[in-house]
């Protein structure tokens, strides 16, 4: 018992511990320049479950929360705004029982933010769901409504781009048809289209330009993410954990390149 | 408190830097990639060569690097089989020395030819599109003369196939590709190469170009018509042949971002530095991580006269091992 009793304390005082350093670095790296904009491709779900010999749908949740904790480790540093690439289109391609578990999940997390919504609110997070919404589910769009409508009164101190269901080219094939479509209901703007014009019509337009992009699981490719916000002065960071295991001490090094960047840059 | 927090994090660098530095002499260490022409489980059918210019060298400097640097490439791609190559950099000194790059991968017994061989076409600027047919049942599809976009991408291809050299002939088209077609389609078991030479101006520039093509094609369509019956999966469909057809270049498998040394810092993460985003979506990406060491920390100008074969080879090595998944 006394094992058991001085085990636990010691498990107390180390997360106390942890704790504390975290917000002790989260002070120090504030003190230098902080990304504006950081976007996550949250890959490696179903592998981390796997190598745990959980379920599929187990990796998702922990993503999930993995997602969560990330979101707050942002916050908490000064990110203006975080994206992350929750759900591709592509993604409807798997098994009919995966993509109910992701919407069961989507929904069931979309609903916690409607009703608690504790880390929006605390942030002042604005929700922006990024994606070709008719193609979710109807519950799922309901509950992304209910989101939306809570914090769409937030203090808009930062935004949160769900992208989900996503792909960039779908984003900026969808840009270029809102870009004619505008051109072909006023003849009074100009003819000529432009890259600023594009880019208006991004459905990323609100946010600030993408600093950082973080790809987990090792994979070194794009897959259809933000290819437009990340192909001119971003950061490309390739992990090789799978998205569950990804936490604050892996962002420490990614919060040092870019300030190692930004220094380098200065005048 | 303020300076404490800016002291510490001053020294966080300091740490951070020494790691970097060890990791960079471990890196030397790292087993060799498998030889140039070894046997890989796969190799990219089509690889994309991104040269970052070095900014502490000179303009002529940085443009004799690249030009070997693709020469190099060039020679590679033709012995590891891989047919097509692009080369980008964002500021077109490639695009610049397009004539150049022919001369220097083109085979040595081709060079008497170089002379007769045509200029298939100049650059020029987009004219008014011609009229367009009746479009008003035709929800998408352009009209049987549509607009060629300005895309901005010079294409070379070694050799032809066939037995004579293609002409372009009677091109009143607008168009700004450059076409150099080498007539002496001869020369046997030499692997045919394409190769695309491309800067920023094939980047959002050209998507901004497809748009303004679009535009010009569906001039004569009813809003209403263009919103409900272009669907999605269409206007990507769209893009997709214009930016990645005639007058573009499809997706690489493969890129490889290389920065002319020195590289001035330890490590840094990879930037894309503008390339074609359209066809960036499923491209793996290879870069150097840890610089070679003695490259990061002196200042004066590295030996290296081109992007070496160790780092293409380490790259196919890479791709060799890269599963993908496609959403499923």
């Amino acid at each position: 018992m006394a094992l058991q009793l001085i085990s636990s304390s010691l498990g107390w005082i180390s997360t106390k511990a942890e704790s504390k350093a975290r917000h002790g670095l989260i002070s120090v790296l504030s003190a230098g320049p902080v990304p504006k904009h950081v976007a996550f491709i949250l890959d490696g779900n179903r592998r981390y479950a796997r190598s745990k010999h959980k379920a599929i749908k187990d990796g998702h949740y922990e993503g999930f929360w993995a997602l969560r904790k990330m979101l707050e480790v942002c916050m908490n540093l000064g990110v203006k705004c975080v994206s992350a690439y929750v759900f591709s289109i592509e993604n409807f391609k798997r098994s009919p029982e995966e993509v109910e578990a992701l919407m069961d999940l989507a929904e069931e997390k979309l609903l916690e933010f409607a009703r608690q919504g504790e880390i929006l609110d605390k942030y002042g997070i604005r929700l922006v769901v990024v994606g070709r919404w008719e193609l979710l589910p109807e519950r799922v769009q309901v509950a992304a409504r209910k989101a939306l409508d809570r914090t769409q009164h937030n203090e808009n101190r930062a935004i949160f781009n769900m992208c989900f269901p996503y792909t960039s080219r779908e984003e900026i094939a969808n840009a270029v048809q809102e870009t004619i479509r505008e051109r072909l209901e006023d003849d009074s703007l100009d003819e000529k289209i432009t890259v600023e014009d594009l880019e208006a019509h991004l459905r990323t337009a609100g946010s600030p330009p993408l600093d950082i992009l973080i790809r987990t699981s090792g994979v070194k490719r794009l897959s259809d993410y933000m290819l437009w916000q990340c192909s001119e002065d971003t950061q490309i960071q390739f992990s090789s954990k799978y998205w569950p295991d990804f936490g604050f001490w892996d962002f420490i090094p990614i919060i040092l390149d870019y300030q190692r960047k930004v220094w380098a840059t200065q005048p | 408190m303020s300076w404490l927090a800016t002291v510490v994090l001053y020294l966080l660098h300091a740490l951070y830097k020494l790691v970097l530095a060890v990791k960079s002499l471990v890196a030397r260490f790292d087993r060799d990639p498998l030889p140039l022409v070894a046997k890989r489980t796969k190799i990219p059918s089509h690889l994309a060569l991104n040269l970052i210019p070095n900014p502490e060298a000179d303009e002529e400097t940085n443009e004799k690097y690249m030009l070997n640097s693709v020469e190099k490439v060039a020679a590679w791609c033709q012995a590891t089989g891989i047919r097509r190559l692009t080369v980008y950099d964002r500021n077109g000194i490639l695009v610049n020395s397009s004539l150049d790059i022919r001369k220097r991968v083109m085979p040595p017994a081709q060079e008497e030819d170089v002379d007769d061989s045509p200029v298939e076409c100049d650059i020029r600027y987009p004219l008014t599109p011609p009229p367009s047919d009746d479009a008003e049942s035709r929800p998408l599809s352009p009209h049987s003369e549509p607009s060629i976009p300005k895309l901005s991408v010079t294409t070379i291809r070694y050799p032809t196939n066939s037995p004579k050299a293609k002409r372009r002939s009677g091109v009143s088209r607008t168009t700004s590709k450059r076409r150099r077609v080498n007539r002496n389609d001869e020369k046997a078991g030499e692997t045919p190469l394409v190769l695309h030479v491309v800067s920023y101006k094939s980047s959002k520039p050209a998507i901004a170009a497809a748009t303004d093509t679009l535009l010009h094609d569906f001039r004569k369509t009813k809003v209403a018509e263009f919103v409900s019956t272009t669907s999605a999966r269409l206007a990507i469909q769209q893009l997709h042949e214009i930016l990645e057809g005639e007058y573009g270049f499809p997706s690489p498998d493969l890129m490889i971002v290389h920065r002319k040394p020195p590289a001035g810092q330890l490590r840094s993460p990879v930037e894309v530095t503008g390339f074609p985003p359209w066809q960036m979506h499923l491209t793996e990406i290879h870069w150097t991580t840890y610089p070679r060491f003695g490259t990061w920390w002196t200042r004066e100008a590295s030996e290296q006269s081109s992007i070496e074969e160790v780092e293409f080879r380490r790259a196919l090595d890479e791709y060799a091992g890269a599963q993908m998944r496609l959403g499923k």
